[in-house]
């Protein structure tokens, strides 16, 4: 964080209320970081407590008050694998459509960009809703872990198209430009220079929206379905890790441990995909600046 | 492939001319059809109903340098994107007039885009070699155009390289990427990237403005050797420069806001003998 | 040439993706019209707010606990995070200094990124048992507002530091050289300054809470009654979908979807009253209307 502010200046005129919200700026930082320190605190000791290797690879006993989370983490692969099968062919194309093609036709390109604005912005329950009433019911798949991923495919792809079409018009025009001198048909700028270019940043719209994916409870209880058998087919219901946290904590009298140790599982996932994306950022803005 | 073999031809039959004297160079004054390159006819550019530069009138010889000189903001570049159809991809630009190319207008609807591009090769004024390897700078456009062959491009590229006086300074390094050369490094390494092409005219925006003094005499000596080979045309602000390289030279001039030919002809007309009182002021330093 | 009608296809390829992906919003909108139709012919929306309870099995549909129930649970919430995030954003802008700024900021931005579902875990398992000891039940109006609170602060207090940190120095430099002390520089010139960002960071959080469906689930006791007092178990919209779709048919499924509609109009009007905060975004204005000189090139 650069400080742009120019203490020095002012340091000699602190009055009273000056003092007054320093004091009261410090104490809800202070509240802040001590409530927050709490929940991560809290979740990784007792969490930790019951993590082993053989709580990921072991399968769940007694309703999974006992025992380990493989069909969880199986489900929640295979439910993330549709979800992003879908997501990024249709999320790089619409991307490339928004950064590349719309000066032609820029009224079509703001609706589309409102839509995916206010798309961005629906509660995640209605998307369960419109999942229910088009995958499991219209096209008859049930609750099974191609209806989850379809509802969060939906889900997520606003957020992953912003971040795309974001990284590829970071592209500078030159590239463009000299490609298209060098008489490149579109289709050879686009993978040839444009997306190898993009990558960085297309790769952390990727991770961002599979962290989106990975988080997302509500749109899958009656999308996905919350069986907690090892799935067989996408058409059979899978839980996810966040469902399962969710089923030990409020149907589950006594799943509280195992409930602690998904959660620490599920933040630790979720932080690695978060530090992996600022990794990424950082190469991005280093090369940047060579 | 047609394409490479043509294009070795051309630059192994002819080694890199020793700098000669400018001065010393002989301009042939036949205007015959065969060695006219680029014809202009009443060419006129608009963005977005804004008429940047109109009237123009000009013709380009073949394998000569003919250099587009004028104060900045008068229309040069709007006219060079025309010759090989970059003002495609400006928004909202529109062309009057029409630009023919060996004799066929380019601005046709069916006008094969792609193979005028490859023909005319273009030099931006920022240097823009592509963020990868300095092989790769080469290969990308090679592969695109149809050349499977590794060993190929592999000959081409170390042609082409040698012939803008690049490969000592990188054969060890060719893996590396383009964009740790210095500017005037990478400028030769788009120039050698447009002449992997085999192309027919050069076109270049101001190649020498964004790079500094000794970079940019290198570069104007290169364009010298590249006389003679191929037909140029550069674009500059730069008089002195001009002086230097030209054998055509057309000189542009903003007139109620908006950009038009003053004067064409060759070196000797413009700069010795102009009739016209705007280009001898220009040419005199009272102006631009 | 092959090559051209490539170009073509591609083109064309990637419009009717952009044009599907646009239109999943209009999808959503009609299938939860359609879903919910019964309940504007067979059940009448008036039923809605005059039914004496809700009792789906009796074909009664008193929505308003619930409706209530979100948006008490809501404000509370924004009440509590607003002026907490926005201490914090004048903290991080104007006092912090190296590490303790940094950090709090690295440790802010880390939970953006825990999911609602671990909020309500612990919520759950370590909130509401101290409010029961406190005064029973625990599960209340206080412990989701407070919970959903902590879940929404990071955002309120990213988004207004951006904000404020967005506001020229100039500013700033012209409060100074007017002998303002420090208070009356936050308050009379940085925050006005800053208005429409804090707005919209308010706003996104206020979408955020009231969508919000795992947190209030797990905590709020979902007791559909109206609460007299904020130890009161409440149910709000989102948590009686996720508690009654599993088994809903007929009218009471339809009932659930209109709620749902009713939560996506609501955060619609959101997202509209955000964008008249929120100024136009930059890149519109390049790429609509470019100049000679600053050619936006694009694929013709």
């Amino acid at each position: 964080m650069p400080r742009q502010y120019p203490h020095e200046v002012i340091k000699h005129m602190h009055t009273f209320r000056d003092r007054l919200i320093a004091w009261i700026s410090a104490a809800s930082v202070l509240l802040i970081t001590l409530l927050f320190l709490w929940l991560v605190l809290d979740i990784f000791f007792k969490g930790f407590a019951g993590l082993h290797w053989s709580f990921l690879t072991s399968a769940p006993l007694n309703a999974g008050r006992a025992g380990g989370i493989a069909p969880v983490i199986v489900s929640t692969l295979l439910i993330l694998g549709v979800c992003m099968l879908v997501c990024v062919p249709a999320g790089l194309a619409t991307a490339i459509h928004l950064s590349e093609y719309t000066v032609r036709n820029p009224a079509a390109a703001r609706l589309i960009r409102r839509s995916l604005d206010t798309l961005a912005g629906v509660p995640s329950i209605v998307f369960g809703l419109f999942g229910a009433s088009v995958f499991c019911d219209l096209l008859g798949l049930g609750y099974s872990i191609l209806s989850g991923g379809l509802t969060l495919a939906c889900m997520v792809l606003p957020f992953m198209i912003r971040a795309g079409e974001e990284s590829l018009r970071s592209v500078p025009q030159e590239y463009r430009l000299g490609a298209s001198a060098l008489g490149f048909s579109q289709y050879s700028v686009l993978t040839g220079i444009l997306i190898p270019v993009a990558m960085p940043g297309l790769s952390i719209g990727l991770i961002l929206g599979i962290g989106r994916a990975l988080a997302e409870t509500a749109a899958l209880i009656f999308t996905s379905g919350y069986v907690l058998r090892m799935p067989e087919s996408l058409l059979d219901s899978g839980r996810t890790l966040s469902v399962h946290i969710y089923d030990l904590a409020m149907n589950v009298s006594g799943g509280e441990a195992n409930g602690y140790t998904s959660a620490l599982v599920l933040i630790a996932i979720l932080v690695m995909i978060n530090t992996g994306a600022r990794i990424l950022t950082q190469r991005i803005v280093h090369e940047v600046h060579i | 492939m047609s394409l490479s073999l043509e294009h070795l031809q051309r630059l192994q039959t002819s080694p890199p001319a020793p700098l000669a004297p400018v001065m010393d160079t002989i301009i042939p004054k036949s205007t015959a059809h065969h060695d006219q390159s680029i014809a202009v006819n009443d060419v006129a550019v608009a963005y977005g109903g804004r008429t940047v530069i109109e009237n123009i009138n000009l013709s380009i010889r073949t394998r000569h340098i003919t250099v587009l000189l004028g104060p900045s903001g008068c229309g040069k570049s709007s006219l060079l994107n025309c010759f090989n159809r970059m003002t495609d991809l400006i928004a909202h630009c529109s062309i009057r007039g029409s630009v023919l190319y060996r004799g066929e207008d380019i601005f046709q609807p069916d006008y094969d885009v792609r193979g005028l591009r490859k023909k005319i090769g273009m030099i931006f004024q920022r240097p823009n070699p592509f963020p990868f390897s300095i092989r790769r700078n080469i290969d990308l456009p090679l592969k695109e155009h149809g050349i499977a062959n590794r060993d190929e491009r592999r000959h081409i590229l170390e042609t082409v390289l040698q012939s803008v006086g690049l490969w000592p300074e990188v054969r060890d390094r060719l893996e590396s990427p383009a964009l740790q050369l210095s500017g005037g490094q990478q400028q030769r390494l788009c120039i050698a990237r447009a002449l992997a092409l085999a192309p027919e005219v050069l076109l270049m925006d101001e190649p020498c403005s964004a790079l500094d003094p000794m970079a940019s005499s290198i570069i104007e000596e290169l364009i010298i050797r590249l006389r003679g080979k191929y037909t140029i045309v550069l674009v500059t602000h730069n008089l002195f420069q001009a002086q230097r390289i030209a054998d055509d030279v057309g000189l542009f001039w903003l007139r109620e806001g908006r950009g038009s030919l003053v004067e064409f002809g060759d070196k000797e007309q413009i700069f010795s003998h102009s009739t016209h009182e705007l280009t001898r002021s220009y040419i005199n330093g009272i102006c631009g | 040439m092959s090559r051209s009608s490539a170009d073509l296809a591609l083109r064309r390829l990637t419009l009717v993706c952009a044009l599907s992906v646009a239109c999943i919003l209009g999808l959503i909108t009609v299938f939860l019209t359609l879903a919910s139709l019964p309940a504007f012919t067979d059940i009448g929306i008036v039923a809605f707010v005059r039914d004496l309870a809700w009792y789906p099995r009796e074909n009664m549909f008193n929505l308003v606990p619930m409706i209530a129930g979100s948006l008490i649970v809501t404000a509370i919430a924004l009440l509590m995070a607003t002026p907490l995030g926005i201490a914090a954003a004048i903290f991080l802008s104007y006092y912090a200094q190296g590490f303790v700024g940094a950090s709090f900021q690295r440790l802010v931005e880390l939970l953006t990124g825990i999911p609602s579902v671990v909020f309500g875990f612990w919520g759950l398992v370590a909130i509401v048992p101290l409010l029961a000891a406190w005064h029973a039940p625990g599960a209340s109006v206080l412990a989701a507002a407070l919970v959903l609170a902590l879940m929404i602060l990071p955002t309120i207090i990213l988004m207004s530091h951006t904000a404020i940190t967005a506001v020229p120095e100039s500013y700033r430099h012209a409060a100074a050289a007017l002998s303002l002390d420090r208070f009356a520089m936050i308050f009379h010139i940085v925050l006005p300054a800053a208005f429409s960002g804090i707005i919209t960071a308010v706003l996104l959080a206020l979408g955020r809470a009231i969508g919000e469906t795992m947190v209030v689930l797990m905590v709020a006791g979902n007791v559909v009654k109206l609460p007299s007092s904020v130890f009161d178990p409440v149910r709000t919209l989102t948590a009686n979908i996720a508690l009654e779709m599993a088994y809903a048919r007929d009218d009471h499924r339809a009932a659930l979807f209109f709620s749902g509609l009713l939560l996506l109009a609501l955060v619609t009007l959101l997202v509209f009253i955000g964008e008249r905060f929120s100024s136009v975004r930059p890149e519109h204005a390049t790429a609509i209307s470019p100049r000679s000189d600053q050619t936006h090139a694009h694929f013709p």
